[in-house]
């Protein structure tokens, strides 16, 4: 899972993404659209040889999500999604060296976390001749955290709608504060701000295919570190780039589409990373929809990662033993079934994901043991009105 | 940015802007002619010159165009409203292939003309630049409206618009 | 900034090299289905934005 307050980018691009089709923009939807979904995120229990101390159970996830879209006149159309999640399981708090060098972990207390969050945005957007403007808040809260955002994003058609040029901008502010501060002698109150831009073309390229890329640059700054873990010191700002490309071809005599997606990231904590996506949505007799998708991904450690916590360390150098910073590679594989019912359309997912230093596209230094494997399910619903 | 880039950019930004302006079919000119077959097997051709003397309300859509599939039964009703005053309505369908506006028009009965145009050679004559597009000519064969789209309020304009051409102006 | 200015150098080439084609307004039929959307499952879209990083 991420790190919370990661959603500044989120914010901007799902909004300027979530238009109806390239085919035919400049107009609000013509329907509205309620739909829900409800997933379970399961991480794998960690290896007894791993864990010296504390639950081996790692996080269980329940995810509540909504969202309306709606036209609201001749030129425009709300948006208003949220979401709710409820989490229990351990975490790793800090690793230290076993009789046979190898990295060991130690959880989060006997008992692991509880943690429950809740998440509001509210969008709208405007439709002109050539294009279209969004705007769009959100709010969320945990036991722990808050969050508030903005995004503002727009786009424009050229070249008989062939192609879009999008631009947008968010910024967010987050406060942390986290639980047992004095017990455990975490920090007790912090906060941190991320400010993104990001500039996308997107073109037909014939009667079958479009292409998408997207350049975003965001900046973080205020506290950047992890509070739970007991050794955890990371810069106070962060600075990184994104560059997606997305691809889409129709199949008329298999009549299928594939997704084609690859991401590069990098950022100036030293961490870079590819991710490859691939999803072929098959159309079935019955209104019915098979989508298998696979991914593939790898990153580089962050400079001062190291998977074995150096308390002797000065407190004013960067270190962090936090897996998400490590070096390693995942894979992982979902299939989705799609039921067309009229007005209403349901979908079930499955998704398994395997991360491990060997599926790493370049050597690895530094293995982090607490790299995570998890199963996800979800079933999802829409209702057209 | 490279010398190369630059002049790359300025090129397609050119091309861009010179392709917006294109030649559209506008109020004021008169219509295309055209000849096409009935979406309806077993139907007879539907020819814009065989309307000459009627208001006719031209129409381009396809089944995967959502706000076209919303104006269809609304035209639906204006022409029960207004035929017997001499208004007949055109709606070309140009999916492609036309199976799909056929089976589309089996769970939506619409009373209209439908030609099939499934090669796009009448919309490339009238120079359609986005879907839907409607035209309404006069019984002298003058373009009196081009609409572009179809959103919440449009019926009440083109309803409008048909009854003042039905009145003669 | 220097490797912002290279990577949207390459952006722009890369849509450049790519637009070729006509497509007539007519004639984004396929383009126009669920399954062609950028994000076909908006939520689904939502979900790995938050796990992914």
């Amino acid at each position: 899972m991420k790190t919370p307050g990661s959603r500044s980018l989120f914010a901007l691009t799902s909004s300027a993404l979530a238009l109806p089709g390239i085919a035919l923009a400049d107009a609000p939807p013509t329907e509205s659209s309620l739909s829900y979904k409800l997933s379970n995120y399961q991480e794998d229990d960690l290896s007894r040889s791993t864990v010296i101390f504390g639950d081996t159970h790692r996080y269980d996830i329940d995810v509540h999500q909504f969202q309306l879209i709606t036209p609201t006149s001749r030129n425009t159309a709300l948006q208003i999604a949220g979401n709710y999640e409820s989490l229990s399981g351990a975490s790793p708090r800090y690793t230290t060296r076993g009789l046979n060098g190898e990295s060991l972990v130690i959880m989060s207390g006997a008992s692991g976390i509880r943690d429950r969050r809740g998440e509001l945005s509210i969008g709208g957007s405007y439709y002109l001749e050539n294009g279209s403007v969004s705007a769009n808040v959100g709010y969320s809260e945990e036991d722990d955290y808050r969050a508030s955002y903005l995004g503002l994003s727009g786009e424009r058609h050229f070249n008989n709608d062939l192609t879009t040029v999008g631009l947008g901008f968010s910024y967010s502010t987050d406060d942390l504060f986290p639980t047992d501060a004095k017990l455990f002698n975490r920090v007790e109150s912090e906060d941190k701000h991320s400010v993104s831009a990001v500039i996308s073309v997107s073109q037909i390229v014939n009667r079958f295919s479009t292409f998408q890329s997207a350049l975003s640059i965001t900046e973080h700054s205020g506290f950047l570190s992890d509070p739970y873990k007991l050794r955890d010191v990371r810069p106070d700002n962060k600075t990184q780039i994104t560059w997606s490309n997305a691809y889409r071809h129709f199949f008329v005599a298999a009549d299928g589409a594939l997704h084609a997606n690859y991401r590069y990231y990098h950022d100036d904590f030293g961490i870079s990373s590819h991710t490859i996506d691939l999803a072929w949505h098959q159309n079935l007799p019955h209104s019915l929809k098979l989508v298998p998708t696979l991914r593939y991904y790898s990153q580089s450690a962050a400079d001062f990662f190291t998977n074995v916590d150096d308390f002797l360390n000065p407190l004013s150098n960067f270190q962090s033993s936090d897996y998400r910073l490590s070096a390693f590679g995942a894979v992982s594989g979902s299939l989705s079934l799609v039921a067309d019912l009229g007005d209403w359309t349901a979908t079930l997912t499955t998704e398994r994901y395997l991360a491990n230093e060997k599926y790493a596209a370049h050597q690895v230094r530094l293995p982090s043991s607490a790299l995570v494997q998890y199963v996800r399910s979800s079933v999802g619903i829409e209702y057209a009105f | 940015m490279t010398n190369k880039t630059k002049s790359r950019i300025a090129a397609a930004l050119l091309a861009a802007a010179l392709s917006t302006t294109a030649l559209a079919v506008e109020e004021g000119e008169k219509a295309p002619d055209f000849t096409l077959p009935s979406i309806h097997a077993g139907q007879p051709e539907i020819a814009l010159a065989a309307l000459a003397g009627k208001t006719v309300y031209v129409d381009f859509w396809a089944s995967w165009c959502a706000p076209c599939l919303k104006s269809l039964p609304l035209y639906n009703a204006l022409y029960h409203k207004y035929k017997d005053q001499g208004l007949e309505i055109v709606a070309i369908n140009v999916d492609n292939p036309v199976e799909d506006g056929q089976d589309f028009l089996l769970d939506t009965p619409l009373d209209f003309l439908i030609p099939a145009d499934p090669d796009g050679d009448t919309p490339e004559k009238f120079e359609v630049i986005g879907m839907p597009t409607s035209y309404l000519i006069a019984p002298d064969g003058t373009v009196k409206l081009v609409h572009m789209g179809f959103r919440e309020g449009d019926i009440e304009l083109v309803e409008e618009a048909i009854v003042k051409t039905l009145a003669g102006n | 900034m220097r490797l912002v200015r290279t990577l949207l150098a390459v952006l722009i080439c890369a849509t450049a090299l790519i637009s070729c084609t006509q497509v007539r307004p007519w004639e984004r039929g396929y383009l126009a289905r669920d399954e062609m959307a950028w994000q076909a499952d908006s939520l689904e879209g939502a979900l790995n934005d938050h796990i992914f990083f």
